[in-house]
């Protein structure tokens, strides 16, 4: 059917066509950042053009294509990309694709029926369309892969990066390895794959596959030859099919692709990106820290001394200060002090010369008046006064000059103190100082010491902390590495599950084939078989249904002739019992009351007091009973139990089992005929015990029947033995008088 | 260190300014008494050398010796006496003036003693205050 534009198949196709559109702009959105991933970008670019347009064929489902069998969206895709390289980059390559494939659709449909193994035609037509197939293959993978990296180098725009948050862009790795979902990928790479290429090309290296060396940029539509050069997309490269990120070498081998994302190693990736983890180291820091704060502490207590030298300084010339005005003070009062003393020595000098100079004028006086002395009475009297009076004027002048030095050594007494009070403040303000420096030396000297205690714990403690942190990296790397580990198990386990899944199938499809043609010729042998052994079966069935009718009419007649002797024998029997027990009864009847009463084991009273209506009904009921049971050791033997319960047939037939009981007892105690008695008592009285588990105790009566019955068994016993032992010698007898 | 403050100061120079003050006068008081005892002795020993010197001359008239050189001894011895007697009450004057200069002295020193006291006392203080650098320090 025909494209008609604007059908509603079209329109549907539109959402998928924008989902593919949105898949490879989108990836080619995130690489424009990388010279080469735009060059990547370009040509998905104009591959989505082409996908498009080719999408148009065979995305509605309704294209020009119906002969293409039926595939997956990824192969479309993948056919439809590779022809949109042929057919709009590579004219060239398109010329050689259309030798082998001549229209698109047919080319389209060699790719797939190369895949499928399907192709019908020549030989050299198949292997040139499995050839196709391989390159496609190899083309697909290599897209695949650059379209891997694509997605993984999506995150490498810095985007997401700060550069200094290794554990982030990591963490941004990791995640787009594992997020990044296998659906989007073209037939490409795994999950396995993906986060193997997304994880071992980490942001920081920024560059495309093979950036270290020079990639070789091979035009659109050709793909590296491995040897250095280009080869036409389409034109098979032997028939050689390598693993993703390999290319054929041209020698029948496969060499790494130069242009793929380089060997994954994601142990390696771990390690490196754990490695860049690092913690900075605060040691120096804390040393300068603890430097600075030795320098202020002895800052301080620069400053605390300096302040103590001004403190002692101003106390100092206070003191000066106290001192001289304590001297002035002094001063003024001595001074005082001696001028008053001075008036009183100068006044008591006076006074004493005046008194002298009185006494003096009286004696002159005196001899005035006496005029001439005639006797020396006066002049002795006046030489005694006169010096009187001078003694005494000197003394009391002396007098005052000792009081005046007593009193100059008190007055310099007192004046000295201003000097000894201010050097004994002085002393004291001295030792204080020193005191206080004493003070603070000893706090320095202190927080120097407690400084470099805690400088040596904080020092510990920043080793110690780097310590867990490298231990918690390591850590953190050993779980990475785990689980990358794990995760490789993981997919390698998913891996080799599919392909057992596959080679199962594969199995089961050829096993099924193959049972369905053992299945058929089975079908047929068996249905050979049936038919002639159901032929032998016939054959042999008529043959012995034949001759069992005969046998089986032949037995049935022996059968029936036996049968009827058997009868006959049978009716002889029972009317010669029935006869011989008859006469029995009439000979007992006949012979005493007491012989037919022991013969119907009943009391004689009572077989007196019957009637004869009752006597013919006990007689007949005898004569049945011998019938049924046999006259004498025909039917049981005598001495076994069979014989005692025919005897008495209308008794319980627990007693029989009681009987048989002690008859075992005996049997048990075979020799020891007293300890048999005192058991069977015993065993009697335990039936007339009641049990406690349900009424079991028997009347003293009934205990006495079953005693009675193994008497007579017992008599029985005895009886048939030596019957037994009679019977032999006879025979022993006979035997010897044969002889 | 124990030291006056202003209260015992105010006391203390109350008490002195007191006694120098009561001792003052109790010297001028006696020092009057002595003037009046010296004048009253000299009053006393002139009226008996008058009286005696008078009696003296009718004493040897009687006798009949006024003439004679006893008279002149006697008068000789009586003029001795006369000075003896003037001379005991100056020195006795002279000694109790002394006694109170010695006690004016004393008043005197005991008077300066003590503001000088009072003096080296405050500069103690202000040296105990001023010998510590606990309050600046």
């Amino acid at each position: 059917m025909a494209h008609i534009p604007g059908h509603k198949s079209d329109v549907q196709g539109q959402g998928v066509r924008d989902f593919l559109g949105g898949l490879i702009g989108g990836a080619s959105n995130l690489v424009t950042n990388n010279p080469v991933s735009r060059g990547i970008a370009s040509a998905a670019s104009a591959g989505r053009n082409e996908l498009l347009s080719d999408w148009r064929w065979t995305g509605d489902g309704k294209s020009s294509q119906p002969t293409t069998p039926v595939a997956s969206t990824r192969d479309r895709m993948d056919t439809a990309i590779a022809n949109a390289l042929v057919n709009q980059q590579n004219k060239q390559a398109q010329t050689r694709a259309a030798r082998l494939a001549p229209t698109n659709e047919s080319f389209s449909l060699g790719n797939l029926e190369g895949l499928t193994g399907v192709a019908q035609g020549s030989t050299a037509a198949r292997n040139a369309q499995n050839a196709r197939s391989a390159q496609i293959s190899q083309e697909n993978a290599i897209k695949n892969a650059l379209g891997d990296f694509a997605r993984a180098n999506a995150f490498n725009t810095d985007r997401f990066r700060t550069g200094a948050t290794p554990g982030l862009d990591a963490a941004i790795d990791f995640g787009v390895a594992q997020r990044t979902p296998t659906s989007l990928g073209q037939g490409g790479p795994s999950m396995t794959d993906l986060a193997s290429v997304a994880f071992d090309n980490p942001p920081t290296v920024g560059t495309p596959p093979g950036d270290d060396e020079t990639p070789i940029q091979c035009p659109v539509g050709t793909v590296p030859d491995g040897k250095g050069g280009c080869t036409p997309v389409g034109e098979p490269v032997g028939n050689i099919i390598c693993p993703l990120g390999t290319v054929p070498d041209g020698a029948g081998g496969c060499a790494p692709d130069p242009n793929f994302g380089g060997t994954p190693v994601v142990g390696d990736t771990i390690r490196s990106l754990y490695g860049e983890l690092s913690t900075r180291d605060f040691t120096d820091m804390l040393r300068n820290m603890m430097a600075e704060r030795e320098t202020n502490l002895r800052g301080l207590n620069k400053q605390s001394v300096d302040q103590l030298a001004a403190s002692v300084l101003r106390r100092t010339g206070q003191i000066g200060d106290i001192k001289t005005a304590l001297e002035t003070e002094l001063g003024v009062l001595d001074a005082d002090r001696a001028g008053v003393q001075q008036d009183l020595v100068d006044a008591v000098a006076a006074r004493a010369q005046q008194m002298q100079a009185d006494t003096d004028a009286s004696l002159v006086e005196a001899r005035a008046g006496l005029g001439d002395q005639v006797t020396d009475e006066f002049e002795k009297v006046a030489q005694i006064v006169g010096s009187q009076a001078g003694s005494q004027a000197m003394s009391s002048q002396d007098a005052m000059a000792r009081l005046a030095q007593v009193a100059d050594m008190a007055a310099a007494e007192r004046l000295a103190a201003p000097a000894q009070l201010a050097s004994e403040a002085e002393l004291a303000l001295g030792d204080e100082e020193f005191a206080y420096t004493q003070a603070l030396q000893s706090n320095l000297s202190e927080a120097l010491a407690g400084l470099d205690a805690e400088e040596t714990e904080r020092i510990l403690e920043e080793a110690m902390r780097q310590e867990n942190f490298n231990i918690g990296r390591d850590q953190r790397m050993i779980e990475a590495l785990v689980g990358d580990l794990v995760r490789k198990d993981t997919q390698a386990f998913q891996a080799g599950q599919a392909q057992l899944g596959r080679d199962f199938s594969a199995d089961q499809a050829q096993l099924g084939r193959d049972f369905s043609a053992d299945q058929a010729q089975l079908g047929r042998d068996f249905s050979a078989g049936q038919s002639a052994l159901s032929r032998a079966f016939s054959g042999q069935q008529s043959a012995l249904s034949r001759a069992f009718q005969t046998s089986e009419r032949e037995a049935a007649q022996t059968y029936k002739a036996e049968q009827a002797g058997i009868v006959l024998a049978a009716e002889q029997d029972a009317a010669r019992l029935k006869q011989e027990a008859s006469t029995l009864a009439l000979q007992a009847e006949a012979a005493d009351e007491q012989t037919a009463a022991d013969l119907y084991k009943v009391d004689v009273a009572l077989w007196r007091q019957m009637t004869g209506t009752e006597r013919q009904a006990l007689r007949e009921d005898w004569i049945e009973t011998q019938q049924l049971a046999g006259i004498g050791s025909e039917a049981f033997p005598m001495g076994t139990m069979q014989n005692l319960q025919q005897k008495y047939p209308k008794l319980d037939p627990d007693f029989f089992i009681h009987v048989n009981a002690m008859l075992g007892i005996d049997t048990l105690n075979a020799g020891n005929d007293e300890e048999a008695a005192t058991l069977r008592d015993q065993y009697l009285e335990g039936l007339r015990t009641t049990d406690p588990y349900g009424a079991k105790g028997l009347t003293v009566a009934e205990t006495s029947m079953i005693d009675t019955l193994y008497a007579e068994l017992a008599a029985d016993v005895v009886e048939s033995a030596r019957l037994a032992r009679n019977a032999e010698q006879l025979e022993m007898s006979s035997i010897g008088r044969r002889r | 260190m124990a030291y006056a403050g202003y209260g015992d100061r105010a006391s203390s120079l109350g008490r002195q300014t007191r006694e120098y003050g009561y001792g003052l006068s109790d010297i001028q008081r006696a020092k009057e008494r002595i003037g009046r005892s010296d004048a009253m002795n000299k009053f006393n020993v002139e009226q008996q050398v008058g009286r005696a010197a008078r009696s003296l001359p009718g004493a040897f008239n009687r006798r009949g010796m006024i003439d004679s050189g006893q008279f002149k001894r006697a008068q000789e011895i009586s003029a001795g006496e006369a000075e003896l007697a003037r001379f005991g009450v100056a020195a006795q004057t002279e000694e109790a003036r002394r006694q109170l200069d010695q006690q004016r002295n004393l008043l005197e020193e005991q008077l300066y003693g003590s503001q000088i006291e009072d003096q080296i006392a405050n500069a103690l203080r202000r040296f105990a205050i001023a010998q510590t650098v606990g309050g600046l320090a």
